[in-house]
């Protein structure tokens, strides 16, 4: 008789485990202001570093062997239309981590020091574009200041042309991917 | 197990962190060596050879490339052997500049770094000169300054050297500037001497020793200018007042001015005993704006206070005395007025005036009150007035009760009976005025209502009717009266230009279907296209062209039937008509973007990121 009504209500709270407990923060994303800030950091991410550039940014030894060491949104995110549907929470959280990822750099002395951009130049309007949209999901979804944030070693002025090419390369493809989903998002997950 | 978990929560965070923090996109590799000659920081305007040398694994370069504040550059650069370049420049005078060098590795598209180099050049530091050193009053410090000479674009540092006479001790300190030295820790008597030794990298200098006493280089706390006055004796005088919150006594004060227009300063040079107010008189020309500056030094000493902020004073104007006999006498022999300088005279006559006009006033007051005194007791004379006006006025008037059988609208009203007695199959209650004719109006093509049209339709109806004729008839859009809000500004007349419409049939309908149904617009329909539209979508920012088209959508979606939302939709149509199809962008891409307003999403698989870092690649080697 107990086992019974324990087995029951088990059955009962199924529903509420897999949308709530999984998720931290169960309200609904806000996708429509998502998708507009997203589709803005996109425009942004290119008029800073258009793609003619790409070509001036030399390749390292070793490029090719390593990992890559930045937050990339994977098949494994959750990101995909299915992944979204049955829960969204997973893909977010991975591109809330990586908005910080790529706000802290942008915000660091690699962009900030020697030689000096304009500080209301493009690169100011996508930091700032940046912490726009992580706040949000903060907000919404209630995620952890994530400690795994980066923290450069100091570089020096020649050092920091390449690096904001190679950041702001990474950037772009990470964008564009979030854009997309939110896009997705807004277009077939809003309430 | 709690602890167990902890622990490998750690570790990989710890692993995650080390990863991200030491990873390629915070930090770049080198692959060989890059030097200069003759030294990594030397003076400017003397030639220079930069070096690289490659080692990198599995590349032979078959060229290399050195980029120079991220400009390639394509001259003075040459192969030394196989594994390193030569660049070099004469008379280099670039304070601060960035190399690096790349090489073509076979294999790869992209050039492949070798190493970089911040290269700063300057001069050695000048002798320092001028060094100064006094101790502004109350503020416990002695502040050393000097002039440093030109500008070095080096790390320049300057230490001052600080040594007692009286007991031989020295202190250092340190600055890339002047200097505040704290008084307290000069504890080495009264009397020091003072040098100063700059250097960088290119070399050093020193300044000429310097002796102080303490006591000779305070500078009397500031002096102020607080106010003026103006003495009109017989010799018209300016008295400036001036003070000092200094606690020492006596000193000597210069004070300067000249009038403002002019750039030649006069000095007065006074002694001061400062336990007294300040003040000094000056004889200067009338009617002139003067600026006044101050400054102290105390008695015996050297070294002065900067002058006091400036102080203006305007001197009296000196007016002649002019009599109203002089001022007429001068008025008619000139024929001009100058209201500013006799403005008193103007006032004198004016009295005059008023005194004549009150006089006036006052007898005909008088007199008025005596007649009226007059009129009250006189019976008789009252009497034959009113008989007078009973003559004059006319008979109804002074009938008490009005004869309505007299008056004309009584008489109208029975006509009309008669004629409709008259006329019982044609009872109406009024007729309009007869309308005589009927002309037609053409006015010009831009200024013609579109509230123009046949029938005698009213309402909400007469609008709706009229914004269809707005689409269908060739009349330009101009203005679209509500008849039941009153009157609206004027909306657009962008087909001033008088460009024919075209008839378009192939347009899909739904697109610009207005959402009331009755602007349907049917098949006779004839949208618009406008040829004046200054909106590209044909540049290369597409992205900027997809935001813009959304920010239509949704003026279109608030649903509202107004002629604005007519003509926004009408632009719209000719905005998706023109947008092109190719980009730079790959289509996933595009697409990723591109979803928006109630378009479903796209059915094609997701990608993850790295497939769209492949796309940009093969962007990069079709470019090249």
């Amino acid at each position: 008789m107990l086992l019974g009504s324990r087995a029951v209500m088990l059955l009962l709270l199924l529903p509420w485990t897999a949308q709530g407990l999984a998720v931290p923060g169960s309200r609904s994303p806000a996708w429509a202001q998502g998708q507009q800030l997203s589709q803005k950091l996109c425009m942004l991410a290119w008029n800073t570093h258009p793609l003619r550039g790409y070509m001036d940014v030399p390749r390292e030894e070793g490029d090719d062997e390593t990992t890559s060491d930045v937050p990339h949104i994977q098949c494994e995110d959750g990101c995909d239309p299915q992944g979204l549907k049955d829960n969204s929470q997973f893909c977010l959280q991975r591109i809330h981590q990586g908005l910080i990822f790529y706000e802290k750099l942008l915000g660091s002395d690699i962009f900030t020091g020697e030689p000096s951009l304009l500080p209301d130049g493009p690169v100011g309007q996508l930091h700032a574009s940046l912490l726009v949209l992580s706040q949000l999901l903060q907000h919404e979804g209630h995620y952890r200041e994530t400690e795994l944030t980066p923290s450069p070693s100091p570089s020096l002025p020649w050092q920091r042309l390449l690096l904001r090419l190679k950041i702001l390369r990474s950037l772009q493809a990470f964008v564009a991917v979030a854009a997309r989903v939110f896009a997705h998002g807004a277009a077939t997950l809003s309430p | 197990m709690n602890q167990v978990t902890i622990q490998w929560d750690v570790v990989m965070a710890l692993y995650i962190l080390f990863s991200w923090c030491h990873g390629g996109i915070t930090n770049i590799k080198c692959s060989g060596h890059l030097w200069v000659e003759p030294a990594p920081i030397f003076k400017m305007g003397v030639n220079i050879s930069i070096y690289c040398q490659a080692a990198i694994k599995n590349c032979q370069p078959r060229k290399f490339y050195f980029y120079k504040n991220d400009i390639k550059e394509r001259f003075k650069m040459t192969r030394i052997n196989r594994t390193t370049a030569w660049l070099w420049y004469n008379n280099f005078w670039e304070p601060q500049t960035f190399v690096y060098c790349t090489a073509d590795c076979p294999g790869y598209v992209q050039e492949t770094l070798i190493c970089g180099k911040d290269i700063p050049s300057g001069y050695p530091p000048d002798v320092p000169t001028n060094v100064t050193c006094v101790i502004y009053e109350y503020t416990g410090n002695m502040t050393c300054t000097w002039n440093m000479g030109k500008l070095t674009h080096l790390d320049t540092k300057y230490t001052v050297h600080v040594k007692s006479l009286d007991t031989e001790g020295e202190h250092q300190y340190v600055t890339a500037g002047y200097i505040n030295i704290s008084i307290d820790s000069l504890q080495g008597g009264k009397n020091y001497v003072v040098w100063v030794q700059a250097a960088n990298v290119l070399g050093t200098e020193e300044s000429e020793r310097l002796q102080i006493h303490l006591n000779d280089i305070v500078i009397p706390s500031a002096a102020t200018i607080s106010r003026a006055e103006n003495v009109n004796t017989t010799v018209p005088k300016t008295i400036i007042h001036w003070n000092s919150q200094t606690a020492i006594e006596k000193g000597s004060c210069e004070m300067k001015y000249k009038v403002t227009t002019n750039n030649t300063w006069n000095v007065k040079r006074f002694d001061t005993n400062f336990t007294y107010a300040q003040q000094s008189d000056f004889y200067l020309e009338p009617n002139a704006k003067y600026m006044f500056q101050v400054r102290c030094q105390a008695a015996g000493n050297r070294y002065w206070q900067p002058w006091s902020s400036p102080f203006f004073h305007t001197t009296l104007k000196t007016v002649p005395q002019v009599t109203p006999k002089s001022f007429q006498h001068e008025t008619q022999k000139s024929g001009l007025l100058i209201a500013s300088s006799f403005k008193g005279h103007f006032t004198i006559d004016n009295k005059q005036q008023d005194i004549g006009l009150l006089l006036g006033m006052v007898f005909f007051a008088i007199m008025l009150s005596i007649l009226s005194l007059i009129g009250i007791f006189n019976r008789s004379l009252r009497t034959g007035i009113k008989r007078r006006i009973l003559l004059i006025i006319p008979t109804w008037l002074r009938e008490d009760i009005p004869n309505v059988e007299k008056s004309n609208a009584v008489k109208i009203l029975q006509e009309k009976s008669e004629f409709m007695n008259n006329n019982c199959s044609e009872q109406v209650l009024y007729t309009d005025p007869m309308i005589t004719e009927i002309r037609e109006i053409f006015l010009p093509e831009e200024h013609k209502p579109t509230d123009y049209k046949k029938g005698n339709n009213t309402g909400t109806q007469e609008t709706r009717d009229c914004l269809q004729e707005s689409l269908l008839t060739n009349a330009p859009v101009v203005y679209i009266p509500d008849l039941n809000t009153g009157y609206k500004p004027q909306i657009s007349n962008f087909l001033s230009g008088g460009n024919p419409l075209t008839k378009n049939n192939e347009t899909d309908s739904s697109t610009l279907k207005p959402p009331v149904d009755s602007l349907d617009l049917g098949e006779n329909s004839t949208l618009r296209k406008y040829p004046n539209f200054v909106f590209s979508v044909s540049s290369r920012n597409s992205l900027g062209n997809v935001l813009f088209l959304e920010e239509l959508s949704l003026i279109l979606n608030q649903g509202e039937c107004s002629p604005h939302d007519m003509q926004n939709s009408i632009e719209r149509e000719s905005v998706t008509e023109t947008i092109p199809e190719q980009t730079l962008l790959p289509d996933e891409f595009v697409s990723c973007l591109g979803i928006m307003n109630d378009e479903l999403p796209s059915i094609n698989p997701y990608f993850p990121q790295n497939i769209l870092e492949e796309h940009f690649n093969k962007i990069s080697l079709l470019e090249k």
